[in-house]
């Protein structure tokens, strides 16, 4: 046998167990969920092909397009801020600093990231109780002369509340992605503006904003990924309640399909998620051609 | 104002910036942390239910009646080491095929490298929810549901880790391949003593990562399990966090038992973790 079919051979030798474990559990399972979404199925019945009447239903389910709507408002509040108090955060401590200061930081503000969700939501459920009697945020609240908020019990705020403590849990992460694209930035660049007499506005719109343009798309993309999968802080902190006032997508998704054993129609509501992904990807790398600079293009 | 005099002005404006700057980091940094000392105040404090404010934030001498509670609900030593064995059996299954897979996809030429490599980096954007029910439905056909094995073995393949060790892996030489090719070493050798050993840095930030998130998954252990005594720790705890409603203490106590392990990983580990994180960001970027 010759060398370059040994070498062929091998590769693919190589790549079989990763690819195996894909087909038969990623690939093959999105497939079949197109398949399932066209049939009506209780699990302990036989399956009716029942064509399209699945989506037909889906645009007239009032409680999908709540759940999908609130995926996207929680998406479209929670990902800007998010990399908003990350970035903030990052050109803060992008100097030079004693290292137990450093430490001490990198410490505290990454710490949430490695905890579960679950453990995080429970930490919170209880500090955003809105009487101020119980609920320690309130009561310093009251301290400092602010109205209680109704964190988790009104429907215009729970949204809100899941934001806020997502972005306390995640933003450590994107902190760290940030400052690395922060000391990825030739420092000549910043010594040639400061020649031409560059103050810090100048330097942070015409310098560091366009070059951390990659950083700040990979940190994007990855973020919003994350947020439209929004399940384990609304399940565990709101039960998507009050009423379906914080229940997204993948949770009506999961209560359909595994609490009320409509395989066929949550299956529907998979394809939907899965749309809603693509579509959000691909966008986001059409726009990244306008706005994400290269640094050697 | 002679030059000097300027000079120092402004020196002396930058010490007190840069001190304003520090404390507010400070401050910011204990104010990520107030939840957490929050819950280990009140899992030590003497009530096991109501809270009190204002909070005593001194609760001393700490009071450990909360977590004996909170050890035998959760049943901490099962699920706990339900937890670790399925996270380090996902991790090791995972870093293997990754790995292996990276090794053909960085140093070995094959037609079709390019697109299957596509192929398996398209998963990405699959959300993991798109493929839940048909690996349900094909667990329960194999009996597998309510088994630690319906959660190991599809974790088997991470597109990530894939990515991440082939982009280490190409920062090494091919004129290691070809040099140990010429002493007559099997590609096997070439990936299993030179490769894995020299990607060290690659597969342990790896398997921070593959560890982290595993073990904090609720998803897939609350479809796929059912008996309590093959919970997972986020899954009992959720399940506690239903049932004791009342029992704050309780409740707090069994969180802080599940973090504190997490939280001496950490702490040894951080290094890592975070240079793992800073690998991805750069390489993607």
């Amino acid at each position: 046998m010759g060398i370059a079919r040994q070498e062929a051979l091998a590769g693919y030798l190589f790549i079989a167990p990763a690819f195996l474990v894909f087909v038969v559990f990623v690939a093959g399972p999105m497939l079949a969920a197109f398949g399932f979404s066209l049939y009506k199925w209780d699990v302990f019945r036989a399956a009716t092909f029942l064509g399209l009447d699945n989506y037909n239903r889906l645009f007239n389910d009032k409680r999908f397009f709540i759940t999908f709507w609130n995926t996207i408002v929680y998406t479209l509040l929670e990902v800007p801020l998010n990399l908003l108090v990350a970035l903030a955060v990052a050109m803060l401590i992008n100097r030079r600093l004693h290292p137990a200061l450093r430490y001490f930081l990198r410490t505290t503000y990454f710490f949430p990231v490695i905890i579960s969700f679950v453990a995080v939501s429970i930490l919170w459920r209880y500090l955003l109780i809105s009487d101020p009697t119980f609920g320690l945020i309130n009561f310093y609240f009251a301290k400092l002369g602010i109205s209680p908020v109704p964190w988790t019990t009104s429907s215009r705020w729970v949204l809100r509340s899941i934001v806020l403590v997502n972005i306390w849990k995640t933003f450590g992460f994107n902190l760290v992605i940030f400052l690395a694209g922060l000391q990825n930035i030739p420092r000549h660049f910043y010594e040639a503006a400061e020649i031409d007499g560059a103050n810090f506005g100048q330097k942070f719109w015409h310098i560091t904003i366009p070059l951390l343009t990659p950083t700040i798309f990979f940190a994007l993309v990855i973020e919003m990924l994350h947020a439209v999968q929004l399940f384990d802080t609304a399940y565990v902190l709101t039960q998507g309640g009050p009423g379906d006032a914080s229940r997204p997508i993948v949770m009506y998704m999961y209560e359909t399909g595994f609490q009320v054993f409509k395989m066929g129609y949550a299956s529907a509501v998979a394809v939907m998620l899965f749309v809603v992904v693509m579509l959000l990807t691909l966008l986001q790398m059409r726009a990244s051609r306008a706005w994400v600079y290269y640094m050697g293009e | 104002m002679n030059v000097w005099q300027e000079a120092r002005q402004s020196r002396r404006v930058g010490i007190v910036a840069t001190g304003l700057l520090d404390s507010l980091l400070v401050l910011g940094g204990l104010l990520t942390i107030s939840p957490f000392i929050w819950m280990l105040v009140v899992s030590f404090g003497q009530s096991k239910e109501l809270l009190q404010m204002p909070p005593n934030w001194f609760p001393w001498p700490p009071y450990l009646a909360s977590y004996q509670e909170a050890f035998h609900y959760v049943n901490f030593l099962v699920t706990g080491w339900n937890s670790l064995k399925v996270t380090c059996a996902i991790c090791a299954g995972q870093l293997f095929t990754c790995s292996l897979a990276a090794f053909a996809f960085a140093r070995l030429r094959f037609p079709g490298r390019e697109i299957l490599f596509i192929i398996l980096l398209s998963s990405l954007m699959i959300p993991p929810q798109m493929t839940i029910i048909p690996v349900y439905v094909m667990l329960a056909k194999v009996d597998l549901i309510d088994t630690h094995t319906s959660l190991i073995l599809p974790a088997f393949f991470s597109a990530t880790g894939t990515f991440l060790l082939r982009q280490f892996f190409l920062t090494m030489p091919q004129e290691m391949v070809d040099a140990a090719k010429i002493d007559g070493a099997t590609y096997w050798t070439i990936y299993w003593r030179i490769f894995l050993p020299l990607g060290a840095a690659g597969i342990s930030a790896l398997a921070i990562f593959c560890f982290n998130f595993h073990w904090n998954e609720l998803f897939r252990p609350l479809i796929f399990l059912n008996s309590v005594e093959k919970f997972t720790l986020p899954l009992a705890l959720s399940y506690i966090n239903e049932l004791y409603v009342n029992l704050i203490g309780v409740t707090y106590a069994a969180v802080a038992m599940a973090v504190i392990p997490v939280l001496i990983v950490f702490l040894m580990a951080q290094r890592y973790l975070i240079e793992g994180i800073t690998l991805t960001g750069l390489k993607e970027g």
